[in-house]
This record gives structure tokens, sequence and C-alpha cells, in this order.
């Protein structure tokens, strides 16, 4: 029986275990390998030590990716969590049209990045729904070519991934919103506290455990964008909307430097772990999975 | 003071409508926009179309290559799921209930914490040794890859739950652990199951990057891909362009409409998993 169990242990696990083996953990070895490579797709990669990363501090464009990654992790935190956290508290105890809001809100994050990242480029284009609706409200001095401005373009591709993840948000805000027991709310109103005090002292503090998930989720989902920027101005003009995946890409399948490109996965692989582990080792205390 | 109520309850209502319309809107835009001649679309992009042009279906349809493209992500999501469901949930049987293991758990967890994107490279010239470059079974074996972690850890932690007596009875009776697992765990199981089932097919249906670059054959190509193509070709012609937009989006969202609940309780557990 004992060994029955072993062997069908082995035999259940053997599918998942190997190819996420094989196909993930694998290639994570090999992608390290070939950032330290020259490689041009073709030949053969030849070992180069640490001369990408040498190079990768030295070039510009890297940083602008990489200042532009940052900036959505701001607008995370200034637009997307504040946003999705008042949304969700607005509609807790709204008794009427729940069900239809939630649904509504959440729309936007089932729809396939890329479909919406098209749908914006129409939006943007230059007689397109932004312009008129600008037209329509008696706002015409406001309209412009929206992607070619290095200065608007960045806001512009960050918007649809913005509006997407707050959706997402929202709704992880409201489940923890919902799981925090009504008395609370109610006795903080008999004693006489506005609701804008209790969503300061008592909702926001008892989120914290989700605030830091969201978080997480929000500079690992910066590091990961890519179809929205692609779909609109594939990291144009130049590199000025271009995140740190998108630069990676541009880099691997554009010029096939798969060396650099590689290089570049490492360092987005490295900052997404790094942040994750210090993130939770330093506001939770905890390091290892719940299981 | 019970008036002060009423104003602030309907100024909630105000705010909770007005953010309604900026996700509803697009939408409509282009649902609309994809039954209108071009001109129609410049000249009045708010109203109703004036006569309904199904041409532009047709066109991105045919000439467009979105039918091909439609079929091509249908039959990859289908394989796919199937193969994330069965392969997920015979790890997670053995690490929920046979035979616990924090290793394997942490193990399958690095596919959560690593960005997908680092694989890229990599996953193509390993592909393309392997001859499964530009063929839908290299881009299914990436997709159940992808998904694996996730599917794992949510099965593991629903799986947890399942009260132990009926499997013991079903092994006392003498059902073999293979038997257990198909005809006891799995339909007990169905709710997880279809939790983690919706959360791949959307991220399956929905995925582009890794599509992008195992498939270049026209033939092959996804739904995503073939949206992103049209923009090259019908960027001016904005009614085929929302017509293949809406094809994509349309199945998604008749899938949320039915599974709500389903949608938003898988993807707040993947996103606090993860």
């Amino acid at each position: 029986m004992k060994q029955n169990r072993g062997l069908f242990s082995v035999l259940f696990l053997a599918p998942a275990s190997l190819l996420f083996l094989l196909f993930f953990i694998v290639p994570v070895f090999f992608s390290v390998y070939y950032s330290m490579t020259e490689w041009d797709a073709v030949s053969k990669p030849e070992f180069s030590a640490f001369s990408n990363f040498a190079s990768l501090w030295r070039d510009a464009d890297y940083w602008t990716s990489m200042r532009n990654t940052l900036w959505l992790v701001v607008m995370t935190l200034t637009i997307k969590i504040p946003v999705a956290l008042i949304l969700a508290y607005l509609l807790l105890r709204v008794k009427r049209g729940f069900k239809f809001f939630r649904t509504v809100y959440f729309l936007p994050v089932v729809i396939a990045p890329m479909a919406i990242g098209l749908m914006f480029s129409l939006i943007y284009s230059e007689s397109g729904m932004l312009n008129q609706t600008l037209d329509l409200f008696g706002l015409s001095f406001l309209q412009q070519n929206w992607l070619s401005d290095p200065d608007i373009v960045l806001f512009a591709v960050s918007a649809p991934q913005v509006w997407q993840n707050i959706g997402l948000f929202f709704v992880i805000f409201l489940a923890a919103l919902q799981g925090i027991p009504n008395e609370t709310f109610e006795s903080a109103e008999i004693d006489g506290a506005s609701s804008t005090r209790t969503f300061f002292s008592i909702a926001v503090p008892m989120l914290w455990d989700v605030m830091q998930v969201v978080i997480i989720l929000g500079v690992t989902g910066a590091l990961k964008m890519f179809d929205h920027a692609w779909a609109i101005t594939q990291g144009g003009p130049g590199v000025s909307s271009a995140f740190a995946s998108v630069y990676m890409f541009m880099k691997g399948f554009g010029s096939y430097e798969f060396g650099y490109a590689s290089a570049i996965s490492v360092t987005i692989a490295g900052y997404a772990l790094a942040f994750t582990i210090v993130f939770k080792k330093f506001f939770s205390g905890k390091d290892s999975l719940e299981y | 003071m019970l008036r002060s109520k009423r104003t602030l309850q309907s100024l909630k209502y105000v705010l909770l409508a007005l953010y309604s319309v900026t996700t509803i809107f697009p939408f409509l835009w282009v649902f609309l926009s994809s039954f209108k001649t071009n001109s129609e679309i410049y000249s009045s992009p708010f109203a109703l179309p004036k006569t309904w042009q199904f041409e532009n279906y047709s066109k991105a349809w045919t000439s467009g290559n979105i039918g091909t493209n439609f079929f091509n992500s249908f039959y990859i999501t289908i394989v796919s799921v199937a193969l994330i469901l069965l392969f997920g949930a015979m790890a997670s049987y053995i690490l929920a209930r046979v035979y616990p293991s924090l290793a394997l758990y942490t193990f399958f967890g690095l596919g959560i914490m690593i960005p997908g994107q680092t694989i890229l490279i990599p996953t193509f010239s390993i592909l393309k040794e392997l001859h499964l470059v530009n063929n839908h079974t290299g881009l299914i074996l990436m997709y159940v890859v992808s998904s694996l972690s996730l599917t794992i850890f949510v099965l593991v932690s629903f799986m947890k739950t399942l009260p132990k007596e009926l499997e013991e009875a079903a092994i006392v009776d003498g059902a073999g652990r293979y038997r257990t697992f198909f005809s006891i765990i799995l339909p007990l199981s169905t709710p997880g199951l279809a939790t983690v089932g919706i959360l791949a097919v959307l991220s399956v249906w929905n995925e582009y990057l890794f599509a992008y670059v195992l498939i270049s054959d026209p033939v092959l190509k996804t739904l995503t891909q073939g949206i992103y193509g049209m923009k090259g070709e019908y960027m001016t012609d904005y009614g085929p362009m929302t017509a293949g937009l809406a094809i994509t989006m349309i199945p998604v969202v008749i899938l949320y409409i039915i599974f709500q609940n389903k949608v938003v309780a898988g993807m707040t557990a993947g996103a606090v998993k993860g």
C-alpha cells in the first residue's frame, strides 16, 4: 500500500512537474546564461560575462524604459489604488444597483489587453473618439495628437492599463471590505464618526494586508506591462512610451540582440523578485508561502 | 440631518454612475461603430447607426482573416484549458491530500513570482530546436506551463477543504486511488475546477506576447494576433476594425456575464495568492 502510494504520487505529479521544470525553470536558467552572451539569434551565443549588464548601465534608452515603468508604479499609488478603494467603499453598503456596478466596473479586466490597447489607439487617433468628445463639450482647445508628443504619449499609453487595473483592485478591495463585520462600521457610526472618518480610521487600517498585495501587483504589473503599449505605439516615438518589457522585446525580436534582451529580462525578473521579497519581509515579516 | 444624509446618498449614486460611464462607454462606442460606415463614425460618433452595416463583420471575418484566427484561438483555448485542469488537478490532489510537500509547492510558486517575459527568448529557442515554433502544440505547451502555478495554488487550497470521509470510504471499499480521484475527488472539486477553468480560458484567449513570438504563419495566428494585424491594414477603415474587436470581446463578455461570481472570485483569489 505504502509503495503503491509513492508510485501513484509520482505518476500524478509527473506531468505538471516535468512540464514546469522543462519549460519554465530550465528557460529561466537559460535566460541567465544568455544574458552573459553576445548572440544575434542565428549563430552560436558567445560568452561575454557581464558586458551586457555593463552596456545596460550606460544605455540611456534602458533607463528611459525603466523611468516609464516607474511612472506606472507612481500611477498605481496615486491613481489606481485611491480610485479603486474609494469606489469599493462607496459601493460597499449600496443595496440597489450593487450587482450592476460591480459587473460594470470589473468588465474591462476580463477583456484582452491587446483589444483594449487597440480600442484606445482608435480612441486617440486624430479624428478619434477622444478629440470628438472634447469637441462635443466645447473643449476643442484641448484636442491634440495624443500619440506624437513624447510628454503626453506616456500617459496616453498608460491610461488603458490604469483603467483595467482599477477594476481588478476594486474587486480585491471590495472583497476585503465585505470581510469586515458590519458591526464594526455600525458601532463607529453610533459613536458619531462620519463616514470619511470611518473610512480612514477603520476601513483603511483593516485593509493593510490586501493593500500590500495590491502594491505588489501594481509593481509587478508595471514590469510586465506590454500589450497596451505595443498595440498603441510599439513603444514609440523612439522609446518614449516603452516600458521595461517593451524595451526587452524591441531589443530581442526587433533587432535580434538576444543576449542583450536576455540581460534586460534578467533585470526585470530581479526587480520583481527583489521587490516582492523585500516588501513582504519588511511589512509582514512573512517570507514563505502560505500552504 | 436626515436630509443631508439623503443628499449624501444621491451624491454617492452620482459618483458611482459617473465611473460606470467610463467603463461602459468605450465598449459601447466600439460596438456601435462596428455597425457603421466610416463616414458615420467620423461625423456622428455617438449616434445609433443609420443602417446597420453587417458587412463590417463579414469583411473582418473573411478578408480580415478574423474567422481563421477565431477558430485557432478556440481550438487552442479548449485544448490548453483541458490540459491545465487535468494536470493541475492531478498534482493538486497529491499536494493537498496524499503527499503534502512544501518544497514542491514552493517550486510551483516560482511560476507566480517570476514574470513570464523572462522565459520568452529561451522558450523561443528551445521550441525552435524541437520544431514546435509555428505550431499550435508549442503554443499550447506554453499556455499550460504558464497557468499551472496559479491553478495548483487555487486547487490545493480548495481540495484541502474537502471532507476526508468520502475518500477514505472509497479506499476502504477497495476503489483504487485512480478511481477515487476520478470518481470522488474530481466531481467534488467541480466548483474549484470551474473557477480555475474560467481563469485559464480568459488568460489563454486574451494572450498575445507568446503567440506573437511563436506563431508567424498567417493560417495559424490567434485572434489577438489577428486584430493586431488588422491595425496595419484597417487603421483608416474603422468599421471592420471595430468589428474585429467586437468579435474578440463578445465571447469573453458572455462568459463573464454568465459566470460573473466565479470570475470575480477567481481573479481575486488568484491575485491575492500571487
